[in-house]
């Protein structure tokens, strides 16, 4: 919101620092600030107002009062009396219905006759400029100046425009009608239907509520006569409609984060006020008010311990109490359970009136609950309404066990309420005070009155006791001015006290508690391992969307129909959620190929899968390689898979002929007769192969395409089971020599094969150090030197135990004719 | 010729050799087919046995000699010629192809190992989110103000009966995570999330978040201060400042905002969002919120990349673009 500098001062009595001190102050204490701009004479400030403050702060005043907090000055109220004339009243010239009070729970009407329309004096004109607001004319200039002040939206009717009646003027808030249109001020046409609140007179919609005044009752240069709408709608249904009609105005802005409605009559008694200085006229006795459901100051209680602890300062009540008060939240620090002793006592005499509400008859009418009710609520704390639902609220306690300020229950005159909890009923509840005495609202007696406890019970059976009140200790119970529509728990006192004391102030003080060892998880480990090995091989990590568009699709020949589809795309392009990463790394390709002539990319994200009862998500890593020979890049490719596998300790690797596709990846975007399946054991993992040139066509690449993707997730669990540590043998190994004649064709694997075997448990390693063949070895043959490694986990291995086994190697070995060890 | 003629001219002509295929002329004049030495040793069996016997050894001797003296100065030559060829080392090397991480992953990587040295587990989540954890839970209803200013992109789903979204934030972690343990504990969740919003140098429609929780008996905002400051004095160097300020979201209360600045600049920059835990969001995973607190906190990854490294613009993450991602 944009605040004029000259403007906040006509509030503060004093002199306000210098607008960038200013600035800075309320960055600090209240909302970011930016600006001062320089703007004429004036400075403007432009406010970014939390959301849980526009109800009080989308208003010069509201910033006003933040700085008269924050700069320890007073607030000095503009007057806003209007003189009302002594001889028509208002309510004799306009009648205001309201057809739903949830959609509209206050108007205020008043009428001003008389008046001239006309440009707006300098002043006026100069305060809107500042804050980017165009003159319009004199009656419209107030209204909305009311509004860049207080934040209350104001409009006001040319009475004379509305329908005529026979006696009075009707204005009507009530839903609209289907089929019913409106134009607006600024002459667009909206169609309406039943969600859309409108103000009416007898015949038409004369305004959408709380957003847009209609064209039919416009104030023209010829008006004389005008009705003043000061009102309050309901937050949601102002939003709804302003989303529907795709119109967001001051004044909808304002309405959708929900006012104050006991702001209403002040708003529109300052307008009335300032239209009799600058227009003239005769303002009409009195506000026509229309206000069912009455908004009346409440209370919170407050532990100053647990200020503390959660702020983590030590800051005195006194201060507390002092911030409180700068806020306009007067506090007092109460011994809760005489507080409420006290306060109910001082009920004692009042009306009985069944059914009475706690909110808009107290303390003048009660029954028994709304009378405990209300006594809580003045020490700020919130029970239920009905005394079967009381008795469910804080401790289990004994006949015994009672102290003043504790509620006691019994069945009441006639038929109590009952529930599943309370088979027998529970018709009254009572507050103890102490010397076997109560105070209750008796249905009775008629009134609130002291009574004997076992005098009562014998006309009321006992049904339980509880505490309420817990804390022995004093409380603060603080009294929050209606306008704080956001203050309902401790919680939002804290952060008030918080943030005026000021964060900058509070030592930061690291937190104590667990000494838990920093836990990375493998996975993560293991992840930032695959990168920087990637890395190393000469792969440059890419990070990509995770949509995808339907051309994409299209392009990699698969059916948008598997993949998971947004609602609101932002664009055609992101319209899908990416099934593989391949797409992507196909068009990071043809954009790369454009500099650079090889290269290899890799990614490690997530892809979308869609199964018939399901969303899922799967990690993978997939990487590209582009280069000039396709089979040259198919070796490369896995070469750097089998590197990587290894480096992570894996090495039963194997890649098998490309076969149909399993679930986790339906996405064929290899050539299948040069492409493979990374497989470790029997589990797929993988694929890996060369791009099908027609997909690389439609992508626009000249080059031969390998890539390759991997399950992440199956990765890492192989990973894992690698990875499980061994403890060093605490014993001796031994080692043994073995060098073998075979044929020139055998394999090392089947001579590993028998080693193994036969040695069992006690062989730690074999190593291969030496193969040779030439002078010396008989032609078709060749030489194997191995070293054996024995040694046990729980042992020291005697000589004659590795004697036994090796002879045994030895004699198996031999037992091939063709193989000859060499001794 | 005679043996011992034959031995001096050659060795006189081999000592003036200047070049290799001098040498090359001198093997083929004495060695070569039709060379003089080769001749001479061709014409032994015709010479009589006796002199044969004689000759013989004395002429298969020289020619053991000459080659051995043509060996040795080639590699004299040879020796030169090493000497004579100088490395230009102001030459540049040879061009090695390397490979690079992006920038985010060496964010990610640096706040994992100073939220591990705080103590903290890192825990991660999914990007596709139900309404109720994205935002009921976290103390924001259906009606929320707060919900049109978390723009969202929503799914397509007909047969699954709860409405699905990507998540706005990683703050639905919080409720996950909580809903599984109990305090007292301290977490971070990395991980991708969405914004349904108009791209510009400053937004993007994914981005990258960090979020924090904290939960204790009397966890407070000086707790918060320490472990935010220390974060910030380990990503950056001791050349930041760092303030914090008043904020609202609805799952924290008190709510505040942390900017950093480079002690050179004059411009604050938003970095975290944070607050104490709200009394809500604990009843939402059945914690009692008369027994604990917390805090909670999300950095924008992309934007303390943007800052560490002075990119300006968000889109050059996701782009693909080795011009750009071969700078790290």
């Amino acid at each position: 919101m944009k605040v004029s500098y000259k403007w906040l001062q006509d509030y503060i009595q004093g002199k306000l620092p210098g607008p960038k001190k200013l600035a800075e102050a309320l960055t600090m204490h209240s909302f970011e600030t930016e600006g001062p701009e320089k703007v004429r004479n004036d400075y403007v400030f432009d406010i970014d107002i939390l959301a849980n403050r526009a109800h009080d702060c989308l208003g010069h005043l509201g910033i006003a009062r933040e700085c008269a907090v924050l700069f320890n000055k007073k607030i000095k109220f503009p007057k806003t009396k209007p003189r009302e004339s002594r001889t028509i009243t208002t309510e004799d010239f306009v009648e205001v219905k309201i057809k739903n009070t949830e959609l509209c729970p206050r108007y205020c009407a008043r009428v001003i006759t008389g008046i001239k329309v006309g440009p707006s004096p300098k002043w006026l004109k100069e305060r809107l400029e500042a804050i980017g607001q165009k003159s319009i004319n004199n009656i419209v200039d107030i209204t909305n100046y009311v509004m860049f002040e207080t934040g209350q939206p104001l409009h006001a009717f040319d009475a004379d425009k509305l329908a005529p009646a026979k006696k009075k003027k009707q204005i009507i808030v009530r839903q609209a009608k289907k089929g019913e249109a409106i134009v607006t001020l600024d002459e667009e046409k909206y169609e309406l239907d039943s969600s859309v609140l409108v103000i009416a007179d007898s015949r038409d919609p004369i305004a959408i509520a709380g957003i847009k005044g209609g064209k039919k009752a416009e104030i023209g240069n010829k008006t004389k006569t005008i009705i003043l709408e000061s009102a309050n709608f309901e937050p949601n249904n102002i939003f709804k409609t302003s989303k529907k009609l795709g119109l967001q105005t001051e004044a909808s802005l304002r309405f959708r984060y929900g006012l104050d409605p006991n702001l209403a009559p002040e708003a529109i008694d300052r307008a009335a006020n300032l239209i009799q200085k600058i227009a003239g006229g005769q303002v009409t006795k009195g506000i026509v008010d229309i206000y069912p459901f009455k908004i009346k100051p409440w209370k919170i209680s407050l532990k100053i311990d647990k200020v503390r602890s959660v702020l983590g300062v030590d800051i005195s009540e006194k201060e507390v109490v002092k911030i409180l008060k700068s806020l306009g939240m007067v506090s007092k620090i109460v011994s809760p359970r005489k507080e409420i002793v006290n306060l109910a006592k001082k009920l004692i005499g009042k009306p009985y009136k069944y059914g009475a509400s706690t909110s808009q008859e107290a303390p003048n009418l009660f029954d028994c609950s709304s009378f405990t009710r209300y006594l809580f609520r003045q020490i700020g704390i919130e029970i239920p309404r009905m005394s079967i639902e009381q008795i469910k609220v804080g401790d289990k306690i004994e006949k015994e066990e009672l102290k003043p300020g504790d509620l006691v229950f019994s069945k009441g005159i006639g038929t109590p309420h009952r529930d599943k909890d309370f088979p027998q009923g529970v018709g009254h509840v009572a507050l103890y005070i102490g010397n076997n005495k109560i105070i209750h609202a008796s249905k009775k007696k008629k009134k609130v009155v002291v009574e004997d406890l076992a005098r009562h019970l014998r006309s009321s059976q006992w049904r339980g006791a509880r505490r309420i009140i817990k804390e022995e200790d004093n409380i603060l119970v603080v009294d929050i001015p209606t306008r704080r529509l956001d203050l309902k728990i401790p919680e939002d006192l804290i952060e008030e006290i918080g943030r005026i004391y000021g964060y900058e102030k509070i030592v930061s003080n690291p937190p104590f508690g667990l000494l838990s060892l920093p836990r990375i998880r493998d996975e993560i480990k293991i992840k930032d391992k695959i990168k920087s090995i990637l890395e190393g091989l000469g792969l440059t990590e890419v990070y990509n969307y995770s949509f995808v568009g339907e051309n994409d699709i299209k392009k990699c020949k698969l059916n948008s129909e598997k993949y998971i589809e947004l609602e609101n795309p932002l664009s055609i392009e992101f319209k899908y959620l990416r099934r593989s990463l391949i797409t992507n790394l196909l068009k990071n390709t043809r954009e790369n190929l454009k500099y650079f002539e090889r290269f290899k990319l890799f990614e490690i994200g997530k892809i979308y899968l869609k199964t018939k009862n399901k969303l899922e998500e799967k990690e993978m890593l997939s990487g590209i390689l582009i280069g000039k020979n396709a089979q040259e890049l198919f070796f490369e490719s896995k070469g750097l898979i089998d590197l990587l596998l290894n480096k992570l300790g894996i090495t039963d690797q194997w890649y098998d002929d490309f076969q149909a596709s399993p679930e986790w990846t339906e996405e064929v975007f290899w050539d299948k007769e040069r492409s493979a399946e990374i497989k470790l054991g029997n589990d797929e993992i993988g694929f890996l192969g060369v791009i099908n040139p027609e997909i690389l066509t439609a992508f626009e690449i000249k080059k031969p395409v390998v890539a390759f993707e991997i399950n992440l997730g199956l990765l890492i669990k192989a990973v894992e089971e690698e990875l499980i540590y061994q403890p060093p043998s605490k014993y001796p190994a031994v080692i043994r020599d073995i060098s073998l004649l075979v044929n020139i064709d055998d394999k090392v694997a089947d001579v590993l094969n028998i080693i193994n075997t036969v040695g069992g448990k006690i062989i730690k390693d074999v190593d291969l150090f030496d193969i040779y063949e030439g002078e010396e070895i008989p032609q078709g043959k060749k030489s194997f030197a191995f070293h054996i490694i024995y040694q046990a986990e729980d042992r020291t291995l005697t000589d004659q135990e590795v004697d036994a086994v090796h002879k045994k190697i030895v004699q198996e070995l031999e037992k091939n004719p063709e193989w000859q060890v060499r001794k | 010729m005679e043996l011992d003629q034959i031995k001096k001219q050659a060795f006189e002509e081999i000592n003036q050799a200047k070049t290799l295929s001098d040498l090359e002329q001198i093997r083929i004049k004495y060695l070569g087919r039709k060379g003089d030495l080769t001749k001479i040793l061709r014409s032994l069996k015709d010479l009589p046995l006796e002199k044969r016997r004689k000759l013989g050894p004395q002429a298969n001797e020289l020619k053991e000699i000459i080659q051995a003296e043509i060996k040795k100065k080639i590699q004299k030559l040879q020796g030169i010629n090493l000497r004579a060829q100088k490395i230009d080392i102001t030459a540049p090397g040879a061009k090695i192809s390397k490979g690079h991480l992006h920038p985010i992953s060496l964010i990610l990587k640096r706040i994992e190992e100073i939220f591990c040295s705080m103590g903290f587990e890192i825990v991660e989540g999914p990007d596709i989110e139900t309404e109720y954890y994205n935002f009921d839970a976290l103390n924001i209803p259906k009606e929320h103000p707060a919900r049109d200013t978390m723009d969202t992109f929503w799914l397509k789903n007909n047969k699954i009966s709860q409405r699905l979204l990507l998540r706005t934030h990683t703050s639905p972690m919080q409720i996950r995570y909580m809903k599984k343990n109990n305090p007292p504990f301290r977490i971070v969740v990395p991980g991708r999330v969405f914004r349904y919003e108009a791209t510009d140098a400053s937004h993007d429609v994914q981005f990258y978040q960090l979020e924090g929780l904290m939960v204790d008996k009397d966890i407070s905002v000086a707790n918060f201060k320490a472990v935010i400051q220390e974060f910030i004095k380990a990503m950056f160097s001791k050349d930041i400042e760092m303030r914090i300020r008043p904020s609202y979201f609805p799952f924290t209360e008190p709510s505040f905002e942390v900017d950093i600045k480079r002690k050179d600049s004059k411009e604050w920059l938003e970095v975290a969002g944070a607050g104490m835990v709200h009394p809500n969001v604990f009843k939402a995973v059945g914690y009692n919120p008369l027994n604990w607190q917390g805090f909670a906190f999300g950095v924008g990854i992309d934007r303390i990349a943007m800052i560490k490294y002075k990119i300006d613009d968000i889109r050059l993450f996701y782009s693909g673009d080795l011009r750009f991602l071969n700078q790290f």
